[in-house]
Formats: structure tokens, C-alpha cells, sequence
């Protein structure tokens, strides 16, 4: 069985799957923020990034520049097998937890 | 951008690069120095948008150091619970503990980030914050641990032969937590530089050793 993902791993690796060849650190930090819909810091989208990166769910090549930043390289991300059969995972396991469940939830109460 | 375009302040960005290994300091730095001239600066103005720069390093801190920090806490108040209930065991062994995890921390820091750097920063700001933690410490339970020491036959015979002609038992259980602080202070000072040296060049070194 592939390693479980918390949420926010989840939400990183499928920011790089969305953003494809665009994948780089603000780009990924900008999508994680939109989709779960709070200030996210780099630091803990950074910090992800290098923990998947050692699980070889991800990979990542260096990229140029641009003067906003000073010039200094850009690190692109890239999914990889180990990471889109992870996620296929923790999705499998969400679904079988939720099936026969209707939302909004319904709580009886005495 | 030109020479004139807004930075964060040196110091917090020489931190945030200090914590990274060697081969991301620049991408990560490059991708916050974005978001704060792009984003942060333009939206909040200077000031607010230098303290959401510090706020990124310290997340930055605390995700790769929390651990150290809470083991350092865990140690230093289990310690000093224990010397307030239960005085005159061997008191030494406290300090050499707090001591050790500050030296692991800045070997693993030097390890991972395979710089000195990586490491000093760790031995520093350890020792920062939990000196910070004791003071804060020191000073709330000084009242509650008075009333444990009060009726302790250890302490009160060290009230008697230390404390100064008419000093009250309180005031001398409170002057001694303020000289522990202060001395506290020049004894973490001077080991998170030391040890964070020593560990950041072990960890950084060990890390080198074992890529050739």
C-alpha cells in the first residue's frame, strides 16, 4: 500500500499535477491557498515539497530566473509515478469511507 | 529589477536562507522575494509587508526545528519540577541534557542544510527560545512553587543559610529565580554559539563525508 497522504500533501501534489510544467514554488503555493481557501506560509508548502520530493513522489529541475526574484533560479516540480499512485490511493480509501454517506450530513438529535 | 526594488529586511532573509539546504536557499528565497514584491507589498504597504516576511521565517523555523523545541521545553520543566519537589539529587544532569539536544539539533540542522551556517543558526536560536521559554517560566511559577518550597525541610534550611539578614522566604525564592534567569541567559548564550558551531560543522561535514 502507498504511503497515506494528509490533506495538505494531497493538496501540493495536485497543485503540481494542475499546474503541469508550470510547477514551481509560488505558482504551487498560490493553488494550494485558492483551493483550501486560507493563507498557507511558503515554508510549510516548501517543506512539503522537499519531504515528497525525498518519497520520489515528486522530482524537480531548475529553471531560470526572472528579475523579480532577482534572478535567482526557479525549482519546477514534476509528479511522479510514486506520487500519482499515492494520491489514487487516498482518494480510493476517501471514497470507500464515504459511500453511503449523503452530504450535507444529517445529525439526529434527542 | 533594478537596484531601487523593495527587499525584505537582510537579517530575516539571511535566516530563511540559512535554514535551507545549500541546493534550495535560492529557489525558496526567490519564490518568497516574489510574493513579497508582487503580492504582499503592493496589497499591505512596507511595514506590514517586512512582518509577513518574518512571520514566513519563523514557520519556515518551527517547521524544521519544532521538535528540538518541544524536547528542549519537555526536559527543561520536567527537570525543574522535579528539582522544586524532590531537591538535592544530582542537578547536573539536567543541564548536560539541555546541552545535548541543543548539540543535535544544530547536528542535524548542519546535516540536512550542509552548512556551519545551518547549524549555528540552530544552536543559537535554540538556545534563544528556551531561554525565553524559562524566563517566561521562572516567572509564573514562582508563586505556586514558593508554596511547595515553603514547608520543604531542604529548602527552608537553604533559606536559612543563604539568604540575607531579614529576607523573607519569598523574596529569596524570587531573587533566586531572577539570578538563575540571568545566568540562564550567559550560560545558553554562550553553548548555542559553541555547540551550534560544533554541530553544524559535524553534521555539515559528516554530510559530505558520506556523499563522496
Amino acid at each position: 500500500m502507498a504511503d497515506t497522504l494528509g490533506a495538505f500533501e494531497q493538496a501540493v501534489l495536485l497543485a503540481v499535477l494542475r499546474l503541469g510544467e508550470g510547477a514551481y514554488g509560488r505558482a504551487i503555493l498560490k493553488d494550494v491557498q485558492t483551493r483550501l481557501e486560507r493563507e498557507v506560509a511558503a515554508g510549510a508548502v516548501h517543506a512539503t515539497l522537499e519531504r515528497l520530493e525525498r518519497k520520489g513522489f515528486l522530482s524537480s529541475s531548475l529553471g531560470s530566473g526572472t528579475p523579480m526574484r532577482d534572478g535567482r533560479a526557479r525549482r519546477f516540480y514534476r509528479l511522479e509515478t510514486d506520487g500519482a499512485r499515492a494520491l489514487d490511493e487516498a482518494r480510493y480509501v476517501l471514497d470507500r469511507v464515504w459511500r453511503g454517506v449523503s452530504r450535507p450530513l444529517k445529525v439526529r438529535t434527542s | 529589477m533594478n537596484d531601487h526594488a523593495p527587499n525584505p529586511p537582510d537579517w530575516a532573509e539571511a535566516i530563511f536562507m540559512a535554514l535551507l539546504p545549500a541546493g534550495r536557499a535560492e529557489t525558496e528565497s526567490g519564490d518568497l522575494l516574489e510574493v513579497y514584491r508582487d503580492e504582499v507589498l503592493p496589497a499591505r504597504g512596507r511595514v506590514a509587508a517586512d512582518q509577513w516576511y518574518v512571520r514566513q521565517v519563523i514557520v519556515a523555523f518551527a517547521q524544521y526545528h519544532w521538535f528540538w523545541l518541544v524536547a528542549l521545553i519537555a526536559l527543561f520543566v520536567m527537570g525543574d519540577v522535579a528539582h522544586t519537589t524532590r531537591p538535592g539529587g544530582n542537578q547536573g544532569i539536567g543541564p548536560i541534557l539541555l546541552v545535548g539536544v541543543i548539540f543535535a539539533a544544530s547536528l542535524q540542522a548542519g546535516w540536512r542544510t550542509m552548512r556551519v551556517s545551518g547549524g549555528l543558526l540552530a544552536g543559537i536560536a535554540t538556545s534563544a527560545l528556551l531561554w525565553l521559554f524559562m524566563a517566561a517560566w521562572w516567572l509564573t511559577t514562582w508563586y505556586p512553587f514558593l508554596l511547595t518550597q515553603q514547608v520543604d525541610p531542604y529548602w527552608i534550611e537553604a533559606w536559612h543559610s543563604s539568604a540575607a539578614p531579614n529576607e523573607t522566604f519569598a523574596h529569596w525564592v524570587f531573587l533566586d529565580n531572577v539570578g538563575a534567569t540571568i545566568i540562564s541567559g550567559f550560560v545558553l548564550s554562550a553553548s548555542g554559539v559553541l555547540v551550534g558551531l560544533a554541530g553544524g560543522f559535524g553534521g555539515a561535514a559528516a554530510r559530505r563525508w558520506r556523499r563522496v
